[in-house]
Formats: structure tokens, C-alpha cells, sequence
């Protein structure tokens, strides 16, 4: 394939980062020489060199900036995004950016030593760049409730707080095991968005919860995690707890347009409609046993 | 000779021309495959309930709910949904002449996209603000595409910015959606992958009123798109009042779009594709195309819609992908493929030998020598003055010639006596009342306009563009009169034509297709017959033959003939008058010998000329004697 004229300047230059590209890896040995570090294996495989005791933490998902708040380490935490607004006071944190687009330039410029994210798919691009200026990246991607537990243990291992991280993990997996046995399994329909009807499938975060909280969802056997869903399907596996999600108060889904949608279903005709905080039930951190005692709670009609 | 050529060519006619009959079967059939979707579709969905239990109504609860609660709902929906966008495209790609226009290439999509996110993001509490928000921003899109596009008569160019403003409207909801919250991103995201599954029943109320008022609209305007798809020049001096046409075709269109895409979100491809097979099947005749498209829309978002319900159920999946998927390839193939020209038999032209006028269309009525129309005193300019203080009158009978150098203001001249302009002072009299007084309508039952025929962007037969000559003496409404085919065909063989009834009028070669256009102004049944340079692409047999049609027009039915030609030879041998237009003044005014001397014309023409007189005829000779004026 030829390549047009106009490209070759540009292409040129990509040359040029090349032949830079060494200076970088050299800097990276310099920094791991100056502290004290340990190897780490992260959720994707990935090893990476964290100081022993990092001081300098940026979060780049509202589940791991609450996990360190959680952790006790709130102070040591520099940077956040705009997501994380639990506990209070990471509100006070320095913003850079989403968890979608955050801002590389400030993320640097702010000398981390441990940057900690959660998703790893949208931001490849990010830990590359980060990883070549030998700034450790630590990626956490619980998919379920258990494996919260175990993030938030490792988190532990990371900062460097393993004592604090074993004793919150210990309690909450003693509040799930106190949800976790319960005689009846009532059909739940978790609305994610009504128009058109969105749910969840099975290796979802709700899917889990709903399965711990002692429910079955009616989507529960989908294999998309957030499908599109038929609403005759709803109608016919009649649902007996109809789950919204809500925020701050706000309905996200509108109430009167559920009920009117499957007013068939024994969910609406018991007037079991119920709203959660979102947060609760999407973020994999600690506050997730909450909603879980929350579902529990909804979904058993306590 | 003409009524046997007629009569053999009657039978050969199929799909030369739209009949009442082939318009009613088609929609009868489509209608039919349409009601057995429809059913079929009631029975189909996620959850089985059998026809049998729904026809006979023995339904559980749920089952009632389901059917009509769900499935019905979204049924209708889908139905008015594709009705209106289909015509929608339908009536753009008719009304901008383009084959390619439809609400999402023109961003009307676009607009009423943007105007339903500004609904959700800031009117949500009111649930009427959507659908008026769409249409306002469907409308103002539209409005503004036109704007940029319509000057120059390129339909690329309105293609072209209607790119844009899509662009520019597609980086206005992506700003907006930045803007939005969680909540509103969420519910702003899946109402733009479409959806049928949640209208209410206002909503339906809404659309299917839309679909309505499309429909008789459209329908009614459809026999003037038809003139306008041949270009609105054509359109106007055939009596269509093109402005008023366009506005409301285009309001129809926006209404129908913004019902569409405010009550079911994005559903692409349907306003292109739909048309295009329509056409490929039935003809270019809106009369059909439009009704046929609404039926055909409905059919097609109505399978794309089961299929949406059912092929991973209880899984959905977005209707707009399925109507892009079957779209996608159809339009690629519209693209690259080439329209079957419905090419009929190509008999051989009777070189120069016209028909005899002796058809029964002329109004012979009027005495020769009665004034038709009289220009007084004309002036006409824009920034500098073209014409100043022109006089003439056209007189019933008489063949009137005028020569002019390039730019002496002839087409001006001849577009005043139309009634396209009007004079700044002075006036145009027809029998005493000013022109523009009249309807666009009247003066095409008085005044036919022949000018280089325009391209045309949809495959016409010649004998459907002669028709469209027909519009201002019928009701503007309805199918053709058998009366109407039967002069047609009669002007067809007139003007030596007869033969292309059935051929592409594309297909024509320039000679052949100025034949054609003469064919559609006779078919208006004129008094009065304004040419432009007839001549211009004829061969010299079919020049002479044409003229001598002329002349036998005016001579034998009373027409007031006023051509504008180069060929001053011919103005010579078959003008009663002539009239010598120089700088916008007529310079010399009478017969062929009183004006066509030597100075005269060699002063018109700023060239040397000499004049003799013709050996057979006695009318003057012009040759051209090398070198410049007085030099």
C-alpha cells in the first residue's frame, strides 16, 4: 500500500518518538532506584513496582477512592475524578478528570507514586503512557461481590495497609454471610431504563447482589450484561419485586410509567416497586455490603 | 396517419405512463401484504400466543396485556413510523429533485434529534415538549439545508449541506450530552438507538395524525412533484405555484420527520431506500410513489421490527440497526448500480416528417389577428436596465421571430411574456388584464413556455413528461383522463415523437428531447406559444419540419407564436413579423422584408451582412460578408 505525501511528515515524526523512546526507559530505572519497592501482580496479570508505604495516590474510579477512604488512607490520597463524591471529603480532592477521559497531563504533573484504576479497557492507552513514565498503575477489576472482598484485600497489600484492609474485609464478610440464607427466592425485574427496556444479565454486579440478597432475577440467565429485554417476556415470567435504581432522589426510571408498563405483574399489583441508590449496588467497593443488606431488605419485603 | 400511429401505440403503452388501474393494484397489493404482516406480526413475540386463541379472543390476562398493551402498541407504531418517513423521503427526493434526499442525508433527522435531547435535557416535566422540540429543530434543519443548498441548481449541493449541517448538528448533541447528567445521558443514548417498545397512547395519537395530515397533503400536491421533479422552471410555467407547492411539501415532510423520530427515535434508512424501490418497481409518478412509499415504510420498519422482537428473544435489539442493515446495501447498490431505464421500443424516427395538426386540441375559436397579449412600454432591469420601453403585441395567428445579439435581453423579453417576471414599469396585458393578475394556472392555459429542456434527476418516460403539460387544464389532483393520455399522445405524434413515448426521456438525444418539450407545451392547449431558440439542437430536416408545426399552429389554430432564434434564415422564411432587439430596445419592428435589410441587421448584429432574396421564396437571404462594420 502506498502511502499518500501529506502523511509522510507525520509519520516522520512517529519515527523520531522512536528513536526518543529509550531516554524514557532509562528514567523508569532512576526512579525505581530512589525507593524502597515491592513487585505486586495486579487483576490484569500485569507486575508492577510500588513503593512499600505509597504516599502519593491517585484514584481513578469512585469504588477504589472510597475502598482508600475506607482504608484510612484518605490523606494520602492527591488526586480523584469527578465521580467520586463518597466520603465527603473526597470531595474535597483534587479533581482530574472522569474515569473515562481522565487528564494524563495533570496526573503527572501531580508525581504520583501509585495510580489505581478499575476498569482497565478504556484506558489502555493511559496505562501505557503512565507505565513509560514508570509511574506504577495497579488495576483492580472485581466482577463480584467476593471478588470485592479480595480487591479490597489486595488494595490492602498495595498502600501498604494490610491490617486495615484484613479487618474490613473480615466484617463485611461476616454481614454477607448473615444475609446470605434465606428459605424463599422471590423473581426480580431490576430496571435499568424503561424506554426501551434495559436489565441486567447474568455476570453483572446486580445479577450477584440480587442472587446474595436472596433473590432471582427474571433476567438473570442473559449472557449480555446489559441487554435490551422484551417486555411481553416481563409480563410472562411475572416478576414479584420490581427493582429501580434512583438518584438523590430523582427517579432516574419514571415510577407511574413502570406500573403502567407491567401492571399485570404481581410486583405492581402488591405495590412492590422499589428504588436504591445506585451507588450502592454499582460501585464495587466496601459500601456495596450495604446495598446488599439494602436489597436484602427490599427485596423480602422487610 | 397520426390516429393509426396513436392507436398501435396505445396498446404498446404499458408503464409509459401511470394508470389509475396499476396505481390501485399496487396499493391493493401492498395494503393486503401489509394487514397479513400485520396480523402475522400480532401472533409473533418473545412470549408464543397462537393466532387461533388471539383471533377467537380466548387470552389469558397476561396474554391480553401482552397483545394489546405491547405488541399492538408497537405494531401501530411501527407502521406510522415507517409510513412517515418513507413518504418523507419520498416527497424530499421529489420536491430537491435529488434521488439521494432523505431526512437523515439532509439533516432533518438531525434537527429533530437535537430538538428532541434539548426536550429531554431541559423540558422533561412536560411531555409535549419532545415532539413540538423535535419539529421545531426537524423544520429550522430543513429550512436552513435548504437555504444553503438552493442556490445553483445543483442537487449535490443541497447533498452537501445537508452533510454539514448534520455534522454541525451531530456535534451539537455530542456537546449537549457532555452537558447532560447520568440520568438524562442514559435516557438520551437509547432514545437515539430508536425505540418502538414505549410509545403511548398520545404519542401514537400524534403520529398517526401526522401520518394523516402527510398523506392528503402530500397526495393532493403529488401531480405538481411531479412538475417540480422535472425542474421548477419547468414547473411554474407549466401553472404549478412552486412556492407555495415547496413550503407546504416541506412542512408536510418536517412534520412527518419529527413525528417519526419524536415518537420512535433514530430509524434510519427507511425515508431513502423505501422510495428508491418503490420507483424501481412502479415508476417515477408521485401520485404512486408517495402513497406506495407510506404503505411500503410501514411494511418495512414493521418487519424490521419484528424481527428486532424476536430473533433473540427475550433479547431485543435496536430497530434502527435492522432498518440500516437491510438500507445500508440497497443504498450502496443505488449508488453504484445504474437505474433500469424503463426503455420501451425504439422505433425509428420518420426523419422530419411531423405530424398533421389536424388534432382535435387546438382552440380555433379566436379570429386571426386578435391581440392575445400586448407588452406596453416594458422595462425591466436588475442592477442596469436589459429591456427599456419595449412595445410589442402577439397576435392570434401570427408568428412572431425576434433576433438579437447574445444579451440583448431576448430570454428576459420572453420570460416577461410569461409571466416568470414582472415588469418594473409598464405592463403585460393579456386581452386587456394584466398578467399577474392571473393564476400561475390560467396563465399556463394561455401561455406555454418552451425552453432547453432541463436534466432530469428520475428516470421520466417522455410520454409522462408530456403529460405533466396537461397539468393546468385539469383539477391538479387525481390520475390522468383518458382525454388527457389522448392528447398527449396526439401532441407525441405532432412533433414526430411518438415513438419515445415509453423511453427515458434521459435517454433522448438533445434533438429528440426538444421535440418532447414542444410535445408538453402543446399539450397545455396554449394561445399563446413562447419559444426559445427551438432550433437550437434540431438536425436541418426536423429545424424546417418543427417550423412548419409552427407556422401550421398559428396559421390553422390561431396561435401567437414569438420565437427567439439565431438562425435568421428561418426567422426570414417563416415569421410573419420580426423584431430586432438591441441592447434591451427594439430596434426594428414589421415584416420579414420591411425590416430585414442590410443595415438593419448588420447593425443588430454588429457584422457585415447582405441581403438577397431567395430564388423559390422571395424571402430575404442573409449571408455574411467577412470583417467588421464600417471598417
Amino acid at each position: 500500500m502506498r502511502c499518500p505525501i501529506s502523511l509522510r511528515p507525520f509519520l516522520f515524526l512517529v519515527f523520531l518518538g522512536f528513536l526518543l523512546f529509550p531516554s524514557c526507559q532509562s528514567q523508569k530505572n532512576q526512579v525505581s532506584n530512589l525507593v524502597e519497592t515491592q513487585i505486586h501482580i495486579d487483576d490484569l496479570g500485569r507486575r508492577i513496582s510500588v513503593s512499600k508505604s505509597p504516599a502519593r495516590i491517585i484514584s481513578l474510579a469512585p469504588n477504589i477512592t472510597e475502598t482508600l477512604f475506607a482504608l484510612g488512607l484518605g490523606d494520602r490520597v492527591i488526586g480523584v475524578t469527578t465521580y467520586c463524591d463518597f466520603p465527603a471529603e473526597a470531595k474535597t480532592k483534587e479533581k482530574i478528570g472522569d474515569t473515562i477521559k481522565p487528564n494524563l497531563e495533570r496526573i503527572i504533573a501531580l508525581k504520583p507514586d501509585l495510580v489505581l484504576l478499575s476498569t482497565s479497557s478504556q484506558l489502555e492507552k493511559i496505562t501505557h503512557q503512565l507505565d513509560q513514565l514508570a509511574i506504577p498503575v495497579y488495576i483492580t477489576n472485581p466482577r463480584t461481590v467476593t471478588q470485592v472482598i479480595a480487591s479490597i484485600r489486595k488494595l490492602g497489600e498495595v498502600t501498604g495497609t494490610s491490617n486495615r484492609s484484613e479487618e474490613l474485609a473480615a466484617s463485611l464478610q461476616q454481614r454477607i454471610h448473615s444475609i446470605e440464607s434465606t428459605p424463599q427466592h422471590p423473581r426480580v425485574l431490576y430496571v435499568l431504563q424503561l424506554s426501551p427496556l434495559i436489565t441486567a444479565g447474568k455476570n453483572t454486579f446486580i445479577n450477584d447482589l440480587i442472587n446474595l440478597a436472596g433473590g432471582t432475577s427474571i433476567s438473570g440467565e442473559e449472557t449480555t450484561d446489559y441487554p435490551q429485554f422484551s417486555r411481553e417476556t416481563v409480563i410472562a415470567r411475572a416478576p414479584e419485586v420490581i427493582i429501580l435504581p434512583e438518584s438523590h432522589g430523582s427517579e432516574i426510571v419514571d415510577l407511574e410509567a413502570v406500573r403502567n408498563a407491567f401492571s399485570t405483574t404481581p410486583a405492581v399489583k402488591n405495590n412492590r416497586i422499589v428504588t436504591i441508590n445506585p451507588d450502592l449496588i454499582d460501585r464495587p467497593g466496601p459500601r456495596i455490603v450495604e446495598g446488599l443488606a439494602e436489597l436484602e431488605k427490599k427485596i423480602h419485603g422487610k | 396517419m397520426a390516429n393509426e400511429a396513436i392507436t398501435k401505440l396505445e396498446t404498446g403503452l404499458n408503464g409509459a405512463y401511470l394508470t389509475k388501474r396499476h396505481a390501485v393494484l399496487v396499493m391493493v397489493v401492498l395494503f393486503a401484504v401489509l394487514m397479513l404482516t400485520f396480523i402475522i406480526s400480532l401472533s409473533l413475540g418473545s412470549e408464543h400466543i397462537s393466532l387461533a386463541n388471539i383471533l377467537s379472543g380466548t387470552l389469558s390476562r397476561e396474554q391480553e396485556v401482552i397483545i394489546f398493551g405491547i405488541r399492538l402498541p408497537r405494531i401501530i407504531l411501527a407502521i406510522g413510523s415507517g409510513a412517515a418517513l418513507a413518504m418523507a423521503g419520498a416527497a424530499f427526493q421529489a420536491l430537491l429533485r435529488n434521488p439521494l434526499a432523505d431526512p437523515y442525508v439532509l439533516g432533518v433527522s438531525s434537527g429533530a434529534a437535537l430538538g428532541a435531547i434539548v426536550g429531554i435535557m431541559f423540558a422533561s416535566q412536560f411531555s409535549f415538549a419532545r415532539p413540538l422540540l423535535s419539529f421545531a429543530g426537524a423544520s429550522a434543519a430543513t429550512f436552513v439545508v435548504y437555504l444553503l443548498g438552493r442556490r445553483g441548481d445543483d442537487p449535490a449541493r443541497l447533498i452537501l449541506a445537508g452533510v454539514v449541517i448534520s455534522t454541525l448538528l451531530g456535534s451539537l448533541m455530542v456537546l449537549l450530552t457532555t452537558l447532560a447528567d447520568d440520568l438524562k445521558l442514559r435516557n438520551i443514548t437509547f432514545w437515539l438507538l430508536g425505540d418502538l417498545s414505549s410509545g403511548s397512547s398520545e404519542f401514537i395519537a400524534f403520529l398517526l395524525f401526522a401520518v394523516a395530515i402527510g398523506v392528503v397533503t402530500l397526495f393532493a400536491n403529488s401531480r405538481a412533484l411531479n412538475l417540480m421533479m422535472t425542474g421548477e422552471r419547468d414547473a411554474f410555467a407549466l401553472g404549478v405555484e412552486t412556492n407555495r407547492v415547496r413550503w407546504i411539501v416541506f412542512i408536510t415532510a418536517s412534520l412527518l420527520t419529527a413525528a417519526a423520530v419524536s415518537t420512535s427515535g433514530a430509524i434510519g434508512y427507511v425515508g431513502l431506500v423505501v422510495p428508491h424501490l418503490v420507483r424501481l418497481a412502479s415508476g417515477t409518478d408521485n401520485r404512486l410513489v408517495i402513497p406506495a412509499s407510506a404503505l411500503a415504510g410501514a411494511l418495512l420498519v414493521l418487519l424490521a421490527d419484528t424481527t428486532a422482537r424476536t430473533a433473540i428473544a427475550p433479547r431485543e435489539l435496536p430497530t434502527g440497526a435492522i432498518t440500516a442493515l437491510i438500507g445500508a446495501p440497497v443504498l450502496v447498490y443505488l449508488l453504484i448500480g445504474k437505474w433500469k431505464g424503463r426503455t420501451g421500443e425504439t422505433g425509428t424516427s420518420r426523419n422530419g416528417d411531423l405530424g398533421a395538426t389536424d388534432f382535435a386540441l387546438m382552440n380555433s375559436s379566436i379570429t386571426a389577428g386578435k391581440i392575445l397579449l400586448n407588452l406596453r412600454d416594458v422595462n425591466f432591469g436588475y442592477s442596469q436596465q436589459i429591456l427599456s420601453h419595449i412595445n410589442l403585441e402577439i397576435k392570434a395567428g401570427e408568428v412572431v421571430a425576434l433576433l438579437g445579439q447574445n444579451g440583448a435581453g431576448k430570454s428576459t423579453l420572453l420570460n416577461l411574456a410569461a409571466g416568470k417576471l414582472t415588469p418594473q414599469s409598464g405592463s403585460v396585458l393579456w386581452q386587456e388584464k394584466n398578467l399577474n393578475e392571473f393564476s400561475r394556472r390560467e396563465i399556463a392555459q394561455k401561455i406555454a413556455l418552451v425552453a432547453q429542456a432541463e436534466e432530469l434527476h428520475f428516470p421520466l418516460t417522455a410520454l409522462e413528461y408530456v403529460l405533466a403539460g396537461r397539468f393546468a387544464q385539469t383539477a391538479g389532483i387525481g390520475f390522468d383522463a383518458s382525454s388527457d393520455i389522448e392528447i398527449s399522445l396526439q401532441t407525441l405524434a405532432a412533433t414526430d415523437s411518438s415513438q419515445f413515448a415509453n423511453r427515458s426521456f434521459n435517454q433522448l438525444s438533445s434533438g429528440e428531447k426538444q421535440r418532447v418539450v414542444l410535445a408538453r407545451a402543446l399539450a397545455q392547449q396554449p394561445q399563446i406559444l413562447l419559444l426559445d431558440e427551438p432550433t437550437a439542437n434540431l438536425d436541418l430536416a426536423h429545424q424546417f419540419s418543427l417550423l412548419e408545426l409552427v407556422k401550421q399552429l398559428a396559421h390553422q389554430h390561431q396561435l401567437g407564436i414569438l420565437f427567439v432564434t439565431h438562425e435568421i434564415n428561418l426567422a426570414a422564411e417563416f415569421a410573419d413579423r420580426v423584431a430586432l432587439l438591441k441592447h434591451g430596445k427594439i430596434i426594428a419592428l414589421g415584416k420579414p422584408d420591411e425590416v430585414m435589410t442590410a443595415d438593419l441587421l448588420s447593425d443588430l448584429f454588429e457584422t457585415k451582412l447582405s441581403v438577397s432574396l431567395h430564388p423559390d421564396t422571395g424571402k430575404p437571404l442573409i449571408s455574411v460578408i467577412t470583417g467588421k462594420i464600417n471598417q
